[in-house]
């Protein structure tokens, strides 16, 4: 287990950016049967995704949240010293998205910029990255973007995942505080469990898998270029590694649910969230769902629940308990404040780089 | 007229997987059952846990892959299937 407690760096914005459209999950009935559907919407919690057209990426909406922050926080461009961008949906295979988003913005060539390949792990993961870097380097600010477009390796005959997964980009900006503050993390990893979320093909391995999809083994068409989920294997995961993890945090922090104003969770599903609550003693009233509205949105779950729910209200110190749990598989847990006011409303774009 | 736990616990199943009660047998599991996904066995466990009005600990979620072993999870929380 990874464990960090970063002091003095502080979440001073941000912003998530979604695609105008929504989809209710309903549109799937001539699909899958209205049935399937309906039984879908109990179990996972979803009713409506949002989804991006074919032309936005992953990096597209990550720059339009990015874009909005530093507009409406007026940040110095130049003071940001660290990008970092966290997807599995890059525009191409080479250079890293975060160069495209580095250029976009317009930062400085004093910047050091990376990318990470995570998906529900991906905040917290990030987020203790980021920290870490600022921490140890002589800038002041720092910009971590999370984005994603899942849909866009699905296959639409995949009903346990296309009706699952939204689109959404956010950006955090992080900076140097002379408060005294403290954020911890733990972080674990099982790369033995890699094949448990995988899209097998469309890099380097398996270049020459067939593209037409076949009947899999659970009925349902894909190709190795879809991405492919063992949903057991997954629902065990989230329901014994996560718990344990999230428990054992809170045991060395000495803390208890009672401590935190709210658990903000990677929004997997209705079901695992509820789970969660009773197997932490959390109430549920503590824990923000997003899920319903806007469905599973990887990397960038717990910034859109965080925007969702909290950018409008009163200036208030929000003790939160975070963890992203997923593809990897990773899962990690983090304890931090946040100020409510840097939180800004959640903006809705089709906007796209035309690359000119 | 009220139905046996039995008629209910077949209900379930028959809804969920869209199968004929005749059908469910010690070989209905999720070996077997091509339907049987992981949104399939959120809804079993969820209507299981709705219809009996028990809460099953993670381990017996996760464990509920089979008919018959259905039938022993819900004994531990005294609900008799019969």
């Amino acid at each position: 287990m990874a464990k960090s407690t970063i002091k003095n760096i502080a979440i001073s914005g941000i912003s998530v950016a979604l695609p105008t459209k929504k989809l209710p999950v309903t549109h799937y009935n001539k699909d899958f049967g209205e049935d399937v559907v309906e039984r879908f919407t109990t179990t996972t919690g979803v009713k409506s995704i949002c989804r991006s057209i074919p032309e936005q990426t992953a990096s597209d909406l990550g720059f339009e949240a990015a874009q909005n922050l530093i507009e409406e926080k007026k940040i110095n461009k130049e003071e940001i010293g660290i990008l970092l961008f966290i997807s599995q949906k890059p525009d191409f295979r080479a250079p890293a998205s975060s160069f495209l988003i580095h250029n976009r913005l317009g930062l400085s060539k004093d910047c050091l910029c990376l990318e990470m390949n995570l998906a529900c792990s991906g905040f917290i993961v990030a987020l203790h990255t980021i920290k870490s870097l600022l921490k140890n380097s002589d800038a002041q600010k720092a910009l971590l973007i999370t984005a994603d477009t899942s849909h866009k390796t699905l296959s639409p005959f995949d009903r346990t995942m296309i009706m699952l997964f939204g689109d959404s980009g956010s950006a955090i900006l992080l900076e140097k505080t002379k408060n005294n503050l403290e954020s911890h993390f733990s972080i674990n990893s099982d790369g033995r469990r890699f094949k448990s979320i995988i899209t097998p093909s469309g890099a380097y391995r398996n270049r020459n898998a067939p593209k037409e999809r076949v009947v899999w083994s659970d009925g349902i068409l894909r190709s190795d270029y879809d991405t492919h989920m063992k949903g057991m294997d997954v629902f065990e995961f989230s329901l014994t590694d996560v718990p344990k993890l999230m428990k054992t945090f809170l045991e060395e922090l000495n803390k208890t649910p009672d401590d935190y104003d709210y658990f903000t969770l990677h929004q997997a599903n209705s079901y695992i969230l509820k789970q969660l609550s009773r197997k932490l003693k959390i109430p549920s009233d503590k824990i923000p769902v997003s899920l319903d509205r806007f469905g599973n949105n990887s990397s960038n779950s717990v910034p859109l629940v965080l925007a969702d729910h909290f950018s409008n209200l009163e200036s208030k110190e929000l003790k939160l308990f975070m963890s992203g749990f997923g593809a990897g598989l990773s899962w990690g847990c983090a304890d931090l404040t946040i100020n409510s006011d840097v939180i800004l409303p959640i903006i809705y774009t089709d906007a796209y780089d035309k690359l000119n | 007229m009220n139905m046996s736990t039995l008629e209910t616990y077949n209900s379930i199943f028959a809804e969920i997987f869209q199968v004929k009660e005749e059908e469910l047998n010690t070989d209905f599991n999720s070996d077997n059952v091509e339907k049987w996904d992981s949104v399939c066995q959120l809804s079993l466990v969820t209507n299981m846990e709705d219809t009996f009005d028990v809460m099953l600990d993670p381990e017996d979620i996760i464990g509920f892959k089979s008919y018959e072993i259905g039938k022993s999870i819900l004994a531990k929380y005294d609900v008799e299937i019969s």
